[in-house]
């Protein structure tokens, strides 16, 4: 009986132990990430970065935390998102967007002329002085203008042997033309006025590739050389100061960019806030708001990336005929019936402020964006047509909805949205390895919910995009005659200002017509110790520059 | 006994064969290789072309054997991206094994102790106290223990790093380690309490108390000699276990083991890499089970008598 009563005793002391322990994980204040600085027509508000201050030392590395695993360091053979962008630390582009002010800077190339004025022919200029570096921070070679043709046309989309990540400005490029050492001659298929926006390839060394292969690509010209004696694979990559960089390093004080992999978004939090990391990228915007709370800084930025609802174009799915009336009206109920700001307050309710709607399909970045206005939710309107269409509360439409497993609340939103308009959806998630396979089979979906890339400066290369060609087009299924009219007719324009003013006139009709309907985007967010500097955000989120951070020594 | 040994080892290879094939049939179900490469921008044309360049459209049979052929020559392919898969096995393979080898070093002992303990003391606040600690350990899930360690010993106290081994390999194991040990141990304390009863009521420990054996050489000497058997057995399934269940571990604490590089491989459509990974795994596994039969014939020489009649 009293041993009975002892193992009672002990058990429920366990459950209170537990129940305790379990209560003391909650808690703790969430504050709001403040949202990216826009204006008026979308941009972001340029960021300003202080100089260096000569009579300051500062430390020799910072250590950031990286939430990807990193494969290798190339360019262009790599499926790893964070080592595709560490390795864009490591090279220089032929062209740079500036996103703030939508405009090309000019990087390697010194500059670039459009010879007779008609988009077709461009001149570039190489700029001297610019040296390759390999992975031992040794000088490997100069660049030149032979390195700058054999990187177009290795990564081109047309080359005989297709590498991982291609340059689809070279869709355009019928020739490159060597005129001397430093200066190169763009033949251009149709005319590409913009061509300096669109030009924006990582320069690699011909010389590193025929005599390496695919590891060539990690010879660089960039302000940075992998440093390997330093790197650890999965644990750390570290990325060293190129002394003899073209551009000086007398605003570089920081010798060494530590990337310490964290996969765990939890653990990178938990290894800021124990002092070990000094830079933690997108970390989440609970972990966001719990760090700004301890004295930590952030700084955001809308991101380039669009979450949006995609219809079934293929020929056996529920929208494979975009010019027929039901099908159009179909989808303008569907547009009636999403509420965006709904979405953006679900899906981000852990930290509100961190995402933002948005209803413009080309991405606030793009020359030419212009403000459409906010797209309508309406109810009533959207269950007018579809009653017209023969549904109703007794007769409602049944569609499956794909998506990834970690957009499931995006998903479930639009699930309960569709609910209201006659819709049921049943959702379909998909691991990553087979998203992509089961949309290009147009099985097991009508709509869909993803993202992609809006960062485009360019309003040619976005417009392109609703072309039933592209391949953005194609995973979906889309084919829309009159829309492949709108874009040819654009493009067809004879100068760069007309083009303009075409894709602005009917940038509202695309944004009514095309099977996007563009929900919202996040926010990207830094996270640095308070005493960082130099810190310039991107809107990309593994594509940061830090050039320039550095932390001044105690 | 070496031929039993050499027996148990040719064993494996019909499990190899087995495990390659079904591994490989299922990678080829579950996704394509090709579309993952390619990425979602890519056209359905570009992806043909690559499946093509990949090989990928060959029959299963063909790919299979030229996958087995090769492995017979050392050669365990490349990943998606043209990198070797052998070096990433053996840059993983140690930490794995650094990770199992600690947490058995630290929960045995206490495990066999903490056991003897409490069946010694039965029915007592000590085998209760004991039997709650075993509950609590078995139910607390390891990512949650792992961020409490985190919290508590590198966040609040700085004792520890959070994870990885920048700060040295062996600070870098203590956090995963000890969680992996303490998860294991309560299985082992159980095992090792309930064998330890058996023998303890045994009719051959009535006879060595009346001999006058030392009561501490009737429980180290004799009753845990008898009761090791079904003890090694759980040790030896806890070190199999330790290999597949360590992605959590390794994932929160940045361990560079080969759970975090399996798991991205399988997701991600890697084929040549999972399949890789996990055959060495279950040559690890299977060298496990092998060195455990081989307790068996240490700890019993019975059973040592059958292997040599083999």
């Amino acid at each position: 009986m009293k041993n009975k009563l002892t193992k009672t005793l002990c058990l429920l002391l366990a459950m209170v132990m537990c129940l305790g322990l379990l209560s003391a994980c909650g808690g703790g204040t969430t504050q709001s990430t403040p949202a990216a600085t826009q204006t008026p027509d979308g941009t972001q508000a340029p960021q300003t970065v202080e100089p260096v201050k000569p009579d300051v030392k500062y430390k020799e590395s910072v250590r950031i935390a990286a939430v990807s695993e990193v494969q290798n360091g190339q360019l262009y053979q790599n499926t790893s998102t964070q080592g595709y962008y560490i390795a864009k630390l490591t090279h220089d582009p032929l062209f740079e967007l500036d996103y703030d002010k939508r405009e090309p800077k000019a990087e390697v190339a010194e500059s670039a002329e459009d010879v007779n004025k008609d988009g077709l022919t461009w001149k570039v200029v190489i700029r001297k002085g610019i040296k390759f570096h390999d992975t031992k921070g040794n000088y490997y070679a100069d660049l030149t203008a032979k390195d700058v043709k054999f990187t177009c046309e290795y990564a081109s989309p047309k080359a005989e042997v297709k590498v991982i990540k291609t340059l689809t400005f070279m869709n355009s490029v019928e020739s490159i033309e060597l005129v001397d050492e430093y200066t190169l001659i763009f033949h251009m298929l149709t005319a590409t006025f913009d061509f300096p926006l669109q030009a924006t390839p990582a320069i690699v060394c011909e010389k590193a590739i025929k005599e390496m292969g695919t590891p060539g690509e990690e010879v660089g010209s960039g302000p940075f050389w992998i440093n390997y004696d330093k790197t650890t694979a999965g644990v750390v990559w570290t990325l060293t100061r190129y002394d003899d960089y073209w551009k000086g390093i007398d605003d570089m004080p920081t010798k060494n960019l530590e990337f310490h992999i964290r996969t765990d978004l939890t653990t990178a939090t938990a290894g800021m806030e124990a002092g070990e990391f000094d830079v933690l990228i997108n970390p989440g915007a609970a972990n966001v708001a719990q760090l700004e709370g301890e004295g930590f800084k952030s700084y955001s930025k809308q991101a380039t990336t669009q979450c949006f609802i995609e219809f079934n174009g293929y020929e056996h799915g529920m929208f494979h005929n975009p010019d027929d009336p039901n099908q159009i009206k179909l989808r303008q109920a569907i547009r009636y019936g999403i509420d965006k700001d709904k979405i953006v307050a679900i899906v981000y309710a852990a930290a509100p402020g961190s995402g933002v709607r948005c209803d413009n399909i080309f991405g606030t970045f793009v020359t030419g964006y212009i403000d459409v206005g906010q797209s309508e939710y309406n109810v009533e309107k959207a269950r007018t047509l579809m009653k017209e269409l023969g549904y109703n509360e007794n007769n409602r439409l049944h569609m499956k909805l794909a998506h990834y497993a970690s957009y499931t609340t995006y998903a479930t939103v639009v699930q309960d949205l569709l609910k209201e308009i006659y819709i049921d959806v049943e959702l379909n998630t998909l691991d990553t390895s087979v998203f992509g396979t089961t949309l290009r089979t147009g099985e097991g979906w009508d709509i869909c919910v993803n993202y992609y890339g809006a960062g485009d400066v360019s309003f040619i290369t976005s417009v392109k995009k609703v072309h039933s060609e592209t391949s953005m087009c194609k995973t979906y299924g889309w084919n829309s005659p009159v829309c492949d009219e709108k874009v040819n007719a654009i493009l067809a324009k004879p100068t760069y200002e007309e083009q303009l003013a075409a894709f602005q006139a009917e940038e509202q009709w695309f944004n009514d017509y095309v099977p996007f309907i563009c929900t919202h985007t996040g926010v990207v967010t830094l996270v640095t110790r308070p005493e960082v500097e130099g810190v310039v955000i991107m809107p990309s989120t593994g594509s940061q520059d830090f050039e320039h951070i550095r932390i001044p020594e105690k | 006994m070496r031929k039993y040994v050499l027996h148990r080892i040719l064993q494996l290879i019909p499990a190899i064969l087995i495990v390659s094939f079904v591994v490989f049939w299922l990678m080829s179900l579950a996704g394509d290789p090709a579309s993952v490469k390619a990425g979602l921008d890519a056209s359905p044309e570009e992806i043909a072309e690559l499946r093509e360049r990949m090989g990928l459209n060959r029959p299963l049979i063909v790919r299979y054997g030229e996958y087995m052929w090769n492995l017979l020559h050392g050669d365990m392919g490349k990943d998606l991206m043209g990198t070797p898969v052998w070096p990433k096995y053996t840059e993983r393979f140690p930490y794995t094994l650094m990770l199992i080898g600690f947490s058995l070093l630290l929960s045995t002992p206490i495990a066999l102790t903490m056991g003897i303990l409490a069946a010694l003391h039965k029915d007592t606040f000590l085998d209760n106290f004991l039997t709650v600690l075993c509950l609590f350990l078995a139910s607390m899930p390891t990512f949650w223990m792992s961020l409490m360690f985190q919290l508590l010993f590198a966040v609040k106290l700085g004792w520890l790093p959070t994870s990885g081994i920048n700060k040295g390999v062996f600070i870098g194991l203590i956090m995963p380690g000890t969680i992996s040990a303490l998860h294991s141990m309560a299985s082992k304390l159980r095992q090792t309490r309930s064998s330890m009863l058996d023998n303890l009521n045994a009719d051959y420990v009535s006879t060595a108390q009346a001999k006058g054996v030392k009561r501490h050489d009737i429980i180290w000497k004799h009753c845990l000699r008898n009761a090791l058997l079904p003890i090694i057995t759980v040790i030896g399934s806890a070190m199999t276990l330790g290999i597949g269940g360590s992605v959590v571990l390794e994932t929160i604490f940045a361990w560079p083991g080969l759970g975090t590089i399996t798991v991205p491989a399988i997701r991600g459509a890697d084929y040549m890499t999972a399949c890789g990974m996990i055959l060495m795994m279950t040559i690890l596994v299977g060298v496990m089970n092998l060195l455990v039969d081989l307790a068996y014939a240490f700890a019993d020489p019975r059973v040592k008598a059958r292997y040599s009649r083999m």
